[in-house]
């Protein structure tokens, strides 16, 4: 049959395979679409008696100022890891100094530590009994009455341990797309700073407005942070009025308005980058001529490098490393290992599926072009903007239902089954955004070029599209096991029996107010992040070459 | 066949993700092999503690009876809600809590059954245990005010209700109404005084208080030492903990701390349990009764004061030290079994009187 002569038939053949691989792709899509969205439909769905009493009383009495510091926490979270992410971005881009290199790292690693973490650990820092008031007091007498358990401290946090998101974009925008303007603008007499604030900054406007939405993102639905700090924000809102108050019908309506406002900066970003992409993954670069500065100069770019890092790193890791020699005897046993394990494998598992499904959704997307999978693949990255105790509470519903009315017997609740899965809702949005903008890269071209020489749809990924965003496919496999090792409410409440993860361990310490003790399981867990991370600028680096 | 060919990978994958392929892959208890096998051997705990004292004792259990006890942990709201949601599918034999409210709550919503063997509770006085036995304290703390030993004469303090008094205007720290510690201590004043009397008295603490609500426990206490207020509402526990502290500095505040008992010449102060249930739906009671018995034997009893400092619901258990040292009291008992109820209504209120 393939070796047919006949031109007509040929194209007859092509058209027949076009039609079966379509079929596969998007049959599959639909499957995998259809279970993604259950668990959130589910919740929806069973607001049958809406009972709006207790939704009036936190409208008249919480809700502002739920809706007041969320905003203040996003606007100025937004702002300053704009500032941070894109100086720093910029400095390395152009300029040549000591220890460059090493900032080029180091300035991603905060990503390693969840802000939760980060909340005890600078609380712990600011309290009467820690290091700055102890020291004041014993040393030169003086009564120090520190606080960082506010909303400045969440702006804080969320600022020194989510910008990496903006530098790492910016950073990859910089090398890639405004080398030839910088060197027009150079030939054309302008000063760098000029060139930073007339060309560069206007360029690199939609790249770092992707950026800061992410951190956005993580901070409207981030909950061990501002409830810690007892700052009450949307998303320690719901989980108070579902559990404490027990109101279902009120959380949900509370659920609704934050999704809403997720959608609406998610629109607002789409709008504004037009049909350009951005991601942490693109980066082929010629390399630009470095400037080498004065040692003036150098210093200064030093300490804009070294704050960010020394704040988002530095300092929080040596305060757990000295509390770890405190409490290390309790902490450290023969379970550890296997905490650490679960921690491991758990997020390996989310994260390769995430990873797979999200490949299979976005190029059924990119190969039909229709309303249905566009929308279909939108859809199924809604998990990101919800709250995880939401997702979490959603899955257990629906897999209940599951397993009570169409299987008749237990099947699924109960299993990691549910947590894995419950990850893959949350999370596919990271992994699908690398697998976008990896297919993008690669465009249409070689796609055509190989259904012409006669490959179907899925021969062709395999052979030519695959290839091609191998390094997007392993980038998204790298940021969804990074969220998935830090995910924590969603894992408290899924979590099987005895199955215990790195921040599940760091949270019941620091529940019980015993913060040091959480410092052996949150220096581990950063350990394995720091790890990822490296592998990650490595892969980064391999592409660029 | 061509077109089988093609679907087949797709096919497998998506089944072998509907069904958990990877299910039982890692060595954790899935509801199935605990359900089926032998039942007998079987206990399965919700439990909101996850003190290392716990983790041992349970260990022990497991040794003494041969039972092999699956822990689930998480927030008491949470494991209430999964109780709520998994209904009669439930896994859980026994729900543990530290807060009679959320156990008042659990006997409401029907998610308890009553202690059927009645001899287990013989040496826990009925005050601190649910009055049908839907319930059992095994340990309980009280929510003291506690002081500077150094700058405050105690003689000033007298009630709960007297924090309202304009006199202690910015004198008084507290942590934030979300906790269910205060939320349970706002029940049991509504159980006490009424609604009305109870919005009056939070909303006279909320004008008196030294800072926003923020921090925990432990903080507030660190609060009183630093000089930014006079008088702390907070849990006696937490008090012995940071006696015995890993961290040299805290235990420098604890030993400057006195502690106060509220309304000893009225109902007696405030306490809160750590407590058990039995589900409705368990499927081990034989196991959890025994489970019950095992934690409030003398042996158990008396290691939950002297390594957690908690007071021991066993009356024939000695009480630490340490915990002993802060004196004798009059429990306030008139309420515990009503905190439930209360919970809610005393929560709205916290929130539209502004104690954040």
């Amino acid at each position: 049959m393939k070796k047919a002569g006949n031109k007509s038939m040929n194209l007859k053949n092509l058209k027949r395979n076009l039609n079966i691989n379509l079929d596969s792709w998007l049959f599959t899509s639909l499957i995998l679409s259809f279970f993604l969205l259950a668990p959130i439909v589910t919740l929806f769905t069973s607001l049958a008696t809406q009972n709006i009493d207790t939704f009036i009383h936190i409208a008249k009495t919480l809700l502002p100022e739920y809706i007041r510091n969320s905003l203040i926490i996003t606007l100025f979270t937004g702002l300053f890891t704009m500032g941070i992410g894109v100086s720093t971005a910029w400095i390395l881009t152009m300029y040549d100094f000591k220890f460059s290199k090493f900032f080029n790292v180091g300035l991603i690693l905060p990503l390693a530590i969840p802000s939760y973490i980060a909340g005890y650990v600078y609380s712990g820092i600011f309290s009467y009994t820690g290091i700055i008031s102890k020291t004041a007091r014993n040393l030169f007498g003086y009564n120090l009455n520190l606080d960082i358990m506010n909303i400045q401290g969440v702006i804080f946090i969320f600022t020194f341990f989510l910008y990496p998101y903006v530098f790492i974009i910016a950073r990859s925008f910089f090398l890639k797309q405004s080398l030839s303007m910088l060197e027009s603008a150079k030939v054309l007499g302008k000063s760098d700073t000029q060139t930073f604030f007339l060309v560069v900054l206007p360029l690199a406007r939609t790249a770092v407005v992707g950026g800061v939405t992410l951190v956005i993102m993580e901070v409207l639905s981030a909950f061990g942070l501002p409830s810690y700090f007892g700052v009450q924000t949307f998303s320690t809102g719901i989980f108070r009025t579902w559990l404490t108050l027990g109101d279902t019908d009120a959380a949900i309506n509370l659920a609704i308005i934050l999704m809403g406002l997720i959608f609406t900066i998610i629109f607002i970003e789409r709008k504004s980058r037009g049909r350009k992409q951005y991601s942490f993954t693109n980066t082929k670069i010629r390399p630009i001529n470095k400037k080498s500065l004065s040692t003036k100069h150098s210093i200064i770019a030093i300490i804009v490098c070294i704050v960010p890092i020394l704040f988002g790193f530095i300092i929080p890791l040596m305060q757990l490393i000295s509390w770890s020699f405190m409490t290390y005897k309790d902490v450290i046993n023969y379970k550890f290992i296997e905490v650490i394990w679960n921690t491991f494998s758990i997020a390996m598992v989310g994260a390769v599926l995430a990873t797979v499904m999200a490949v299979i959704i976005s190029n059924t997307s990119r190969l039909k072009k229709g309303k249905i999978s566009k929308t279909l693949s939108k859809l199924t990255t809604i998990g990101y903007s919800i709250p995880g105790a939401v997702i979490a509470i959603g899955v257990m519903t629906f897999f209940i239902f599951v397993d009570r009315k169409v299987l008749g017997q237990k099947v699924f609740y109960g299993t990691l089954f549910l947590m894995v899965f419950a990850y893959i809702i949350r999370y596919l949005a990271v992994a699908y955004n690398s697998v976008e903008s990896g297919f993008d890269k690669v465009g249409m071209k070689f796609h055509e070029a190989s259904k012409t020489l006669g490959y179907g749809k899925t021969k062709t990924f395999f052979k030519v599209d695959f290839p091609m965003i191998k390094g997007s496919i392993i980038g998204a496999v790298i940021l969804t096991f990074l969220e998935i090792i830090k995910e924590l409410p969603l894992t408290l409440i899924l979590r099987p029996f005895n199955f215990e993860t790195l921040s599940t361990y760091a949270k019941q310490y620091a529940d019980d107010e015993m913060v040091q003790h959480s410092a052996i399981p949150s220096i581990v867990l950063i350990l394995i992040g720091i790890i990822i991370i490296l592998f990650f600028e490595r892969i980064n680096k391999k592409k660029e070459k | 066949m061509k077109k089988l060919k093609k679907i087949i990978p797709f096919v497998v994958l998506s089944a072998g993700l509907l069904t958990g392929c990877f299910k039982g892959k890692e060595d954790v208890k899935t509801v199935e092999e605990i359900k089926v096998p032998k039942a007998t051997k079987e206990l399965n705990i919700y439990t909101e503690r996850h003190y290392d004292i716990d983790k041992e004792l349970i260990a022990e259990f497991e040794k003494e009876t041969g039972v092999t006890v699956n822990v689930a942990k998480a927030g008491s709201d949470e494991l209430l809600k999964k109780l709520e949601i998994e209904g009669k599918d439930t896994p859980a034999d026994l729900f543990i809590t530290k807060d009679a409210a959320r156990l008042g709550r659990a006997k409401d919503l029907g998610l308890l059954q009553p202690i059927k063997d009645k001899e287990i509770l013989e040496a826990v006085p009925a005050n601190i245990r649910d009055k049908d036995n839907y319930w059992t304290s095994f340990t309980y703390r009280a929510r003291i005010l506690a002081y500077n030993k150094d700058t405050t004469d105690p003689s000033i303090f007298s009630t709960y209700e007297d924090l309202a008094d304009p006199k202690w205007n910015g004198k008084i720290l507290v942590r934030s109404s979300t906790n269910s510690y205060n939320q349970a201590l706002i029940a049991s004043m509504i159980a006490a005084n009424g609604e009305e009397a109870t919005r009056e008295w939070i909303k006279g603490l909320t004008a008196n208080m030294a800072r926003t609500p923020k921090g925990n426990d432990r903080d507030q206490s660190k609060a009183v030492i630093a000089g930014i207020g006079e008088v702390a509402i907070m849990n006696s526990y937490y008090l012995g903990k940071m006696i015995h502290s890993a961290d040299p500095e805290e235990r420098k505040v604890g030993e400057q701390i006195a502690i106060f008992f509220p309304n000893q010449k009225g109902r007696g102060t405030h306490i809160n349990v750590s407590g058990m249930g039995i589900t409705k739906y368990s499927k081990n009671i034989v196991n959890a009764e025994k489970f019950i018995k095992f934690f409030l034997s003398e042996k158990s009893q008396s290691r939950f004061t002297n390594e957690n400092y908690e007071y021991p619901s066993n009356k024939n258990v000695e009480i630490n030290g340490t915990v002993k040292s802060w004196g004798d009291f009059k429990i306030d008992d008139l309420t515990l079994s009503e905190l439930g109820k209360n919970l809610k209504k005393g929560t709205i209120m916290a929130d539209e009187e502004g104690w954040k």
